[in-house]
């Protein structure tokens, strides 16, 4: 085929999508379904997680954590989901504190974080187990996250620019006694805080450990079971 | 620049509708998510401020389907039209195969109007693109507030005003009512398939 053969062609096939695609004739109206400022709070909460992607201030990151509060009241009932909101709490109160200093690694994790709570927080979306295979993932992120910048700031750097630790406590409180422009105060507590919650992470990760440790047991008496009765 | 998947035999094409704060670029988008909904078969992002504005960007993706054994695929973007947020739009122009410009048509907007031509000129060099070279299509919104007896721009000069050196296609619209919506978003997809047909071979 020729060049103008085959460019008429591409006109043609392209007119005439557009034509059946956009045909106006026999289309009733829809409702727009837009992810507009919400009262649900996941809504918000996601609303906020892009808006530090673009901007981040200290007004924005106080409704962050606030909306963390918010929603752990809501899913007080669920360890695994208030595990994961205590993650975001502590990666709000870092970039807080760090802003755009903050390691880009902190913001993936942040929207990561944000998304596999999405789907474990979603109704029947994934299985308990799956819930806690994402959170175990994510936790790892974290950890990992924290070895980088605890390795590449050296043992000079201030420990303020750490990451906070995931517990209940920091997110319990998310203002800490702080205040926005109070950096020295701000520092000051994070400083605590890493120090009072390793052993809370430490913890954690030992809770998730021995739960998958018991599982799999579990399911290797399940095997012997079925193979004896074979 | 669009990506073209040789491979996959794919086309992904961006298109960027631009313009002053609340001069109906979201409603652009929802006309056409709200009317073709089903056909498109896919879900509109909208991501709004408190006070209902575009804080972000609005993201529609649509299917055309085959062109030339290559399957097109259209993703339209809107930026927010606030002067305060020119960095947003500048990243959502980045890669920008197309535009289409939103003006509004109200009087007390004419210099509105001008500035944000003026910003997304600057903003697409700042990519190194020239707004003489770039498929771009105008769009005179809110033409239907002439029977609320609001002042309104007559097309003339918003021709003069906008188009006078870069004679592209213009078209008078209505967002709100769906007017002229649908030929400015074929006439842009044709203007943007064409600039990018020799790399469908």
């Amino acid at each position: 085929m020729s060049n103008d053969a085959r460019k008429s062609k591409v006109d043609s096939d392209l007119a005439n999508r557009l034509d059946t695609l956009f045909d106006e004739d026999d289309q009733g109206e829809k409702p727009v379904v837009t992810k507009g400022h919400s009262k649900d709070p996941l809504d918000e909460l996601k609303s906020l997680v892009m808006s530090i992607e673009w901007e981040i201030t200290d007004d924005l990151m106080e409704r962050f954590l606030s909306q963390i509060d918010s929603l752990k009241t809501r899913f007080g009932e669920d360890r695994i989901l208030i595990m994961f909101l205590q993650l975001l709490g502590s990666l709000g109160l870092y970039i807080k504190t760090n802003k755009g200093k903050a390691h880009p690694i902190a913001f993936k994790l942040l929207n990561s974080v944000y998304n596999s709570f999405e789907d474990a927080a979603s109704p029947g979306k994934i299985s308990p187990s799956e819930k806690k295979k994402l959170l175990y993932i994510e936790l790892n992120k974290y950890k990992e996250l924290k070895e980088q910048i605890e390795s590449s700031r050296g043992p000079e750097v201030e420990p303020s620019r750490a990451p906070a630790t995931v517990t209940g406590r920091m997110s319990d409180s998310p203002t800490g006694g702080s205040t926005v422009g109070n950096s020295s105060a701000e520092g000051s507590n994070v400083i605590n805080d890493v120090a009072l919650t390793q052993r809370h992470l430490e913890k954690a990760i030992g809770d998730l450990k021995s739960l998958i440790i018991k599982e799999f047991a579990g399911i290797r008496e399940d095997i012997a079971r079925l193979a004896k009765a074979k | 620049m669009a990506f073209v998947n040789l491979k996959k035999k794919e086309v992904q094409v961006k298109i960027v509708y631009y313009g002053p704060g609340r001069g109906g670029k979201t409603t652009n988008l929802e006309y056409i998510y709200a009317k073709f909904n089903e056909r498109i078969q896919t879900e509109m992002v909208t991501v709004k401020t408190h006070g209902d504005r575009t804080l972000f960007f609005d993201f529609l993706p649509i299917d055309i389907g085959k062109i030339n054994g290559y399957a097109a695929k259209m993703q339209l973007y809107t930026v927010p039209g606030q002067v305060k947020y020119n960095a947003t739009r500048r990243l959502v122009l980045r890669g920008a195969d197309g535009i289409v410009f939103v003006a509004d048509s109200m009087a007390v907007r004419r210099e509105k109007n001008i500035l944000s031509l003026k910003n997304l000129h600057e903003n697409l060099k700042n990519y190194k693109k020239s707004i003489f070279a770039i498929p771009l299509v105008f769009q005179y919104n809110k033409v239907d507030l002439a029977e609320q007896g609001i002042p309104l721009l007559p097309f003339a000069t918003m021709e003069k005003d906008l188009n006078s050196q870069l004679k592209r296609p213009a078209f008078e619209a209505s967002a709100v009512t769906g007017s002229n919506v649908v030929p400015t978003l074929k006439k842009i997809i044709t203007m943007t398939m064409a600039s990018i047909k020799d790399e469908l071979k």
